[in-house]
Formats: structure tokens, C-alpha cells, sequence
């Protein structure tokens, strides 16, 4: 029977994995091999994508995926409630691996030549999506890098020095499940560690899913680099009954392993000393063969060892591990195959020899390896892993799933709460934060207000300090309460696990608009900022995906765009200012769809790539991690505030008290600022906004979008603009702000992401959409 | 112009141009990322 036809709670045993390329090698990655046993949790609520738990975690994959896997139905898996998994065996010493005084490479240079004194040291972390590596990376280094509960946080290297250890630096590499290269986050990852060689990885491993965790361990030891394994979240382990038997680990996979909690900060020390131990002595992995011989005919075993024979020299001159290209050739990675250089007729004895591997074992290429790796994860585990109760983590995450991924309640939850955080952010917390605010912002000004008058300050310079300085930095400050509140529910709802959640109850909808559930997320995002939103494109697995959800973020409104909306809701709506605001958000959604579903027929034909996604358990998120996050914020818009709104402030108000001959003028009309934006006002005629004051603003807005509004403010100064523009022109000016081209921060992300012609694409399609929808307003309205 | 008018001023300007040159020397480092309420110290 296929996959797709289990019922909710039934389990079954794999029998084949069909598809093809690099979807069916991420399935086998993950576990879903011939012979694993797995249980259906649910469906999404439109029936697809599903939810199967495999290996002790919960994995998402779409129907369409599971029709080509056959399984056949089994009792139900018994749950782990208690069991002792780990064999019973005699005590084993410490093999004391990577520490002092204990030597186990037995070539000469390891132990006798250690890297000279100071030499920098350099550690790649490596390990699965949301195992913790960020929280250890902070704890290495100190440093205050995002955390969230979402898989693939991280999506570029980040850089810290080990903390007392100045010669020691750790790269923070996204999470990734193997290293065959999937996402193009695996790609950075992969190619860190074969490229930039760094002198050892620290592997961290989630004790809570050693399984899945232990098949890029297998990778990674294979390159032959020195290693330490960090087990992390042994806290979580212990405290539902589980434990892990690290000498007997330690032994049967020949390198160090230090169990560690990295959000408690506990085993660290320990795991620094065995780190920088292997990395100045260069102990390797004791071991680097998977395979057996006694395995189904040793199959697998004579083909991985044939390979190796046959491209030795290749790897040589390619420095790349021979052990590491066999298992990769065999896998039929195309990248390494090119890295090596063979000659034809050695790719064809390598094709032979896979062949006659496939004839033996009875299974394919892909799938052969994966059982090899498994197959010995298994051996290891079943010696050294006590198997915890059903965990208080998890448990908690299938109830709350009961509700917030249910089939009835999934939809109406995610609205519910979307609307809370908004009507929160903008009604309630965020708007009395803003008046308080606004209080303090006023009090100050009128104080200096004041002071200057006693002084006996020159008019020029009075203005100067008022009108331009605090009327454009204060314009803006005013609206920080309202930017912190809305990241600080976005990061709630990523740092919870809701986040994935979302993507998974979502992905029908968006596959319909031609996406993927997984690009929510980065849409998601958008609405705190466009350029965090872009770079989370990154998790994407393929190319036609994030440039489509790239292209749309923009017209996810970002908490730059606030101060604008609320600026003009006030005065031109007041009473439905809410309504107003959250009108603007939904035109913004509105057009991405209809954008989204013309690209769908045109430049981004074809189907968007299969939603294969591991659930996270639910977790409180730390108060330390989100009052960093809320301050990080904070000082983000501060510095923006007194950087370029300040700069944008004082050039505006320059432009606009002087003339050409570096006159002040009487009438603003005749400034530098009026005779060039009037210029440009023209095109906005049919608009209804053809005023120089207005266009100023809106070209400012380009720098950043929080400029707009001290522009106006500064232009405007006291005049009442209720009694200049209508409601109605003001309404199509927001429509005009909400979808014109994003800041110049976004588009250098864009250009970074996609390159120039696709930047300068978005630019012209924004400034075009938004011109055809503010015109639209006025027609309508 | 009075005195503390001008020095009222000079600071001004002097404060003007060191965040000038700041930022753009931070736009410079960074590849136009900067300045945005953002994640993204990596690239900075």
C-alpha cells in the first residue's frame, strides 16, 4: 500500500522510496529508508500536506511525496515508555578521547608535532536544523545571536571567538541533515567544511533524536577532520529517563563525545578543553568505515571499498577524503563526481561497480548507502541509548497540535491569533506605549524649545534644532514601541514552534499561488522587516521558490511603514484608524496573491518544490533570549533613527530654507527642495498627489521608509493637512507607500540574494504596482 | 549670529559629518545592508 493511504495512528514499515534526484536523497537523509517504521499523526486540514513520526521525531511531507512510498502495515510501534534500549554490557573505561595525556592517533606527527603555540585555531559547528547550535555558539562566544525554535534560523556563517581562548574562532554553519546538498543553506554549510578546511568541527548533536543526528555525524567523520561531538539537550534526555552510555559511544565511534546542556550552559568548559585538545593535536575520527562485510553479502562494503581503491589519486590531487568521494560517488553526487576529474572510462567502472552493488543488496544507489548508515546508527544506539518515557516536551506539543493543527481548529486558531498580535501591537500595548511615548518625546522638545529661546539663539539655528532635527528624529522615535511589540509577537511565534506550524497547516493555500508552506515564514517575517524576511528565503530547497517568495516580500507591509500609517490614520481617520491600518495590511496580501498568481503563469512556471519539514516540539521561549531580542530591536531602530533619519532631517530641512544662491527664503515655495521635487510632482498629478512636498517625502522614503514621515513633518511643519489633501488621496498616498519599492537596505539584500537585473526588476514593479493602485483608489473611491 | 549660536551650530555640523562618514563607511562594509531593524549582524 502507499503512504498516503495509512490511516491517522496507523504505523507501517517502508518498503520502497520511489521519486527521484535530490528530493528522494533528502527523504532517504531523513530517515525514511526501506525497513524504518513510522506512525501517521495527522493530516493538515485541507488533508495535505501529512504528519508521519519516524525515528522518534515528527516529519511533514505532502501527498503527493508519499504516493511514492509503498509501505505495509504493522502492529502499532510500541512507545518507548521506559525501555532500556542500550544493551547491557560491562563497564567501560573512558576511552578519555581528546583529552590530555591520551593519545589515540598512533601516527607520530599527531602527538609530537601539535600545532605551534597562537596559531589560530579555527572550528566549524556543525549539526540538523534546530539543534541548538546558535544557543551554543552564544554560549562559546558570548555573543547575542538570534535563537529561534523554527528549522534553519540560521542561514549564513556567523563568525565569534571562543570566550579566554583569543586564538580560537567558531563559524556558526546553518543546520543541515546530511551533506549531500539539498537547500542552499546545505550548499554554505557543505562547502565551508570542504573548501575552507577548517581545523576541527564541532558536531552537535540532539541527544532527544540521536538517530537522525548521527547520520551527518557518519558525513562528517568520514572527511577525517578532527571532531568533537557535542551531545546537547542531555538535560531534557535525563529528566524523562533516557541517558546515553558516552563511554561506550565514545569507543564505538572513535571520537569524543561530551554531553552537554548549551541553554543551561552546563558541560561547556568540558567540551571547549576536548575541542581545542583534537584541534591542536589533529586527532582524527578512530573511525571512518560504516560498512561490514558480514552486511547482506558485505554488498555495500566491496563497492565503497572498490571505489576507494579506484580514485585515490583523484582524491589525493582533489584533497578530497577518499572515504568521504566513495560513499558520495556511490550516492551519485554529480558535484564531487566533477571535483575528482575521473577519466571516462573510470566513471564507467565506478558506474559498474555500483551496479553490480545494487544487483546485490536489492536496492538502489541512494537508498543502499542511507541503510548502510542507518544499519550502524542502530548498532550504536541500541548499545548505548536508554530510551526516555515519551517526553513531558512532546507530549505537551501533541496536545497543543490538537487545537492549533487540528482539522477544524488549525485555520481559525492561525487568524485568531495573526489578529491578536496585530490588534495587541496596534491597539492596545503597542498604541499605550506610543502615547507614553509621545509624552516624553514632547516634554523634551518644548523643554529645549524653550532653552533656546532664553539662550538667545539665532532664528537660522533655532529652526535648525526644532523643525528639522527634533521634528524629523522625533517624528519617528515616537513609533519605536510600536516596531518592538510587533517583532516581539514574530519572534514569539517563531521561537514557540508555532512558526512551523504555520507553514505546515498553510502549505495548500500556497501551493495553490504557486509556493511552498515553508515560504509563510519568510513571508511572515516580512511584516517585521523585508531584509531578515529575504535571507530566510534561504531555507527554500529550490531556486524557482525563493525567487518568487523574494519577490513578493515586499509586499508583506515591514514595521518600517508603521510611522506612516499610523501618522496619516490619525489625522485623516480618526476612530478607524485600526481599520485603516489593517485594511493597508490586507491590500498589501491581496496584491502579493494576485502578483504571485500572474508569475505563476508567466516567468515562474512549474510547481513548487515538495514540503518535506520536520515539526519541532513546542518551547518556552527564555526571558534572557527575549529581552536581548526586544533591546537588539530597540538599539536597531535607535541607530537608524539617529543615523539616516537624522542626516535625511537635517538635508531636508537645508533644502528647504535655502534657495540656490544659499539664500534662506521667505516662502518655502522658492527652496532648492520645491523647484526639483516640483520637477517630479507631475507624475503623480493623476494621482492627486502632485504636491513637491509629498514626492519629497516619498523619494526620501527610499533611503528609509520611517523618512517619509519626518520629511512631511519637517515640510509640513504646522500646517493642517487635513485641510490640504482629502481622505481619499490619503488613502491612495498609504497605497502608494504600502507597495512602492522597497528601502535601499532590501534591495541590497535582493541584489546579494538574486542579483542586479532581478533588484532593479523589483524596484520598477513596485513603483509601477503601487502607481497603478493609488490610482485605482482615486478611481474607485 | 551670537556666540553660542555659532558653537550651537559647529556642533551641528561636527556631529552631522562623523554620522555621515559612519554610515557610509558601515554602507561600504556591509554591502548596502545596514541601518535596517534587522537579524542580519552575519552580514555585517
Amino acid at each position: 500500500m502507499k503512504l498516503s493511504e495509512l490511516k491517522i495512528g496507523q504505523s507501517a514499515r517502508i518498503e520502497t522510496v520511489g521519486g527521484e534526484g535530490v528530493l528522494r536523497q533528502h527523504l532517504l537523509d531523513m530517515g525514511m529508508i526501506p525497513g524504518a517504521e513510522l506512525t501517521l499523526v495527522q493530516f493538515a486540514p485541507m488533508g495535505d500536506p501529512m504528519e508521519v513520526r519516524i525515528h522518534g521525531y515528527e516529519l511533514t511531507l505532502r501527498i503527493a511525496e508519499a504516493d511514492e512510498i509503498t509501505v505495509e502495515s504493522i502492529e502499532h510501534i510500541p512507545a518507548n515508555v521506559g525501555k532500556q534500549n542500550a544493551e547491557e554490557s560491562v563497564q567501560i573505561e573512558h576511552p578519555g578521547l581528546g583529552e590530555g595525556g591520551h593519545y589515540h592517533d598512533e601516527s607520530p606527527e599527531a602527538h609530537t608535532k601539535p600545532l605551534p603555540a597562537g596559531q589560530r585555531i579555527t572550528f566549524a559547528l556543525a549539526g540538523n536544523q534546530n539543534c541548538g547550535k546558535t544557543t551554543l555558539f552564544n554560549q562559546l562566544t558570548g555573543a547575542n545571536q538570534h535563537v529561534g525554535n523554527f528549522p534553519g534560523v540560521t542561514v549564513e556563517h556567523k563568525y565569534g571567538t571562543i570566550k579566554g581562548h583569543p586564538e580560537a574562532q567558531v563559524i556558526d554553519l546553518p543546520g543541515i541533515y546530511s551533506l549531500s546538498p539539498y537547500t542552499s543553506e546545505e550548499v554554505v554549510s557543505r562547502r565551508y567544511i570542504l573548501d575552507e578546511h577548517p581545523t576541527a568541527i564541532i558536531n552537535i548533536v540532539d541527544a532527544t533524536n540521536i538517530e537522525r543526528n548521527l547520520y551527518l555525524t557518519l558525513q562528517l567523520m568520514e572527511l577525517g577532520v578532527p571532531m568533537v561531538i557535542a551531545l546537547n539537550i542531555m538535560d531534557e534526555l535525563e529528566a524523562n529517563g533516557g541517558t546515553v552510555r558516552i563511554n561506550k559511544m565514545e569507543s564505538l565511534l572513535g571520537v569524543p563525545v561530551v554531553p552537554i546542556s548549551a541553554m543551561k550552559n552546563e558541560g561547556v568548559d568540558e567540551l571547549i578543553a576536548h575541542a581545542l585538545h583534537i584541534a591542536r593535536y589533529q586527532e582524527r575520527p578512530q573511525r571512518q568505515d560504516f560498512c561490514h562485510p558480514d552486511d547482506h553479502g558485505g554488498a555495500v562494503h566491496r563497492c565503497l571499498h572498490a571505489i576507494m581503491h579506484l580514485t585515490e589519486d583523484h582524491c589525493e590531487r582533489a584533497n578530497i577524503p577518499s572515504r568521504f568521494a566513495a560513499c558520495k560517488l556511490a550516492e551519485g553526487d554529480k558535484m564531487v563526481a566533477e571535483a575528482l576529474g575521473l577519466t571516462q572510462n573510470e566513471l564507467e567502472t565506478v558506474e559498474h561497480i555500483i551496479v553490480q552493488m545494487e544487483q546485490e543488496r536489492g536496492l538502489d544507489r541512494q537508498a543502499a548507502i542511507a541503510d548502510m548508515r542507518f544499519q550502524f546508527i542502530e548498532a550504536v544506539t541500541r548499545q548505548t541509548v536508554v530510551k526516555p518515557q515519551e517526553s513531558r516536551e512532546h507530549l505537551r506539543s501533541r496536545r497543543i497540535d490538537r487545537i492549533l493543527t487540528g482539522r477544524w481548529t488549525a485555520l481559525p486558531s492561525f487568524f485568531i491569533i495573526m489578529g491578536l498580535v496585530f490588534y495587541l501591537t496596534f491597539n492596545t500595548l503597542g498604541a499605550w506605549l506610543q502615547d507614553l511615548f509621545q509624552s516624553g518625546i514632547d516634554w523634551f522638545t518644548e523643554v529645549s524649545d524653550q532653552a533656546l529661546t532664553r539662550w538667545d539663539i539665532a532664528p537660522a539655528v533655532h529652526s535648525l534644532i526644532i523643525d528639522g532635527i527634533y521634528n524629523g528624529v522625533g517624528t519617528v522615535l515616537v513609533f519605536l514601541p510600536l516596531i518592538v511589540c510587533l517583532f516581539f509577537f514574530l519572534s514569539m511565534l517563531e521561537d514557540t514552534g508555532y512558526m512551523a506550524r504555520i507553514a505546515f497547516v498553510t502549505d495548500k493555500i500556497l501551493r495553490r499561488l504557486g509556493l511552498s508552506g515553508r515560504s509563510i515564514v519568510a513571508l511572515l517575517i516580512g511584516f517585521g522587516c523585508s531584509v531578515p524576511s529575504i535571507m530566510a528565503s534561504r531555507t527554500l530547497p529550490s531556486e524557482r521558490d525563493r525567487r518568487m517568495t523574494i519577490l513578493l516580500t515586499p509586499f508583506m507591509s515591514c514595521t518600517a511603514k508603521i510611522p506612516i500609517y499610523a501618522f496619516f490614520a490619525a489625522a485623516f481617520f480618526p476612530g478607524r484608524a485600526g481599520l485603516v491600518m489593517g485594511a493597508l495590511y490586507v491590500i498589501g496580501i491581496v496584491v502579493g496573491i494576485f502578483v504571485a498568481l500572474v508569475m505563476k503563469c508567466t516567468i515562474f512556471r512549474g510547481e513548487p518544490v515538495p514540503f518535506v519539514m520536520e515539526l519541532p516540539n513546542y518551547r518556552l521561549p527564555l526571558a534572557k533570549n527575549v529581552m536581548r531580542l526586544l533591546w537588539d530591536k530597540a538599539r536597531d531602530f535607535l541607530q537608524r533613527a539617529f543615523t539616516v533619519i537624522f542626516l535625511a532631517s537635517i538635508v531636508v530641512w537645508f533644502l528647504q530654507t535655502f534657495d540656490f544662491h544659499l539664500q534662506m527664503v521667505e516662502n518655502v515655495q522658492d527652496s532648492i527642495l520645491a523647484r526639483v521635487a516640483g520637477a517630479v510632482a507631475p507624475l503623480f498629478q493623476p494621482l492627486g498627489l502632485g504636491d513637491w512636498r509629498i514626492v519629497t517625502a516619498l523619494v526620501s522614503g527610499f533611503m528609509a521608509k520611517e523618512t517619509v514621515v519626518s520629511t512631511l513633518g519637517a515640510l509640513f511643519g504646522d500646517a493642517v493637512l487635513t485641510e490640504i489633501f482629502s481622505p481619499v488621496v490619503i488613502f491612495g498616498l498609504l497605497v502608494f507607500c504600502l507597495l512602492y519599492t522597497p528601502c535601499v537596505a532590501a534591495i541590497a539584500t535582493i541584489r546579494r540574494e538574486l542579483g542586479g537585473r532581478w533588484a532593479t526588476f523589483v524596484v520598477v514593479m513596485q513603483c509601477a504596482i503601487a502607481w497603478l493602485c493609488a490610482w485605482a483608489v482615486n478611481l474607485i473611491l | 549670529m551670537n556666540l553660542q549660536s555659532i558653537i550651537l551650530l559647529a556642533l551641528v555640523a561636527v556631529a552631522f559629518l562623523v554620522v555621515a562618514y559612519r554610515y557610509v563607511k558601515r554602507q561600504k562594509n556591509s554591502r548596502g545592508c545596514d541601518g535596517c531593524s534587522c537579524d542580519c549582524k552575519g552580514c555585517h
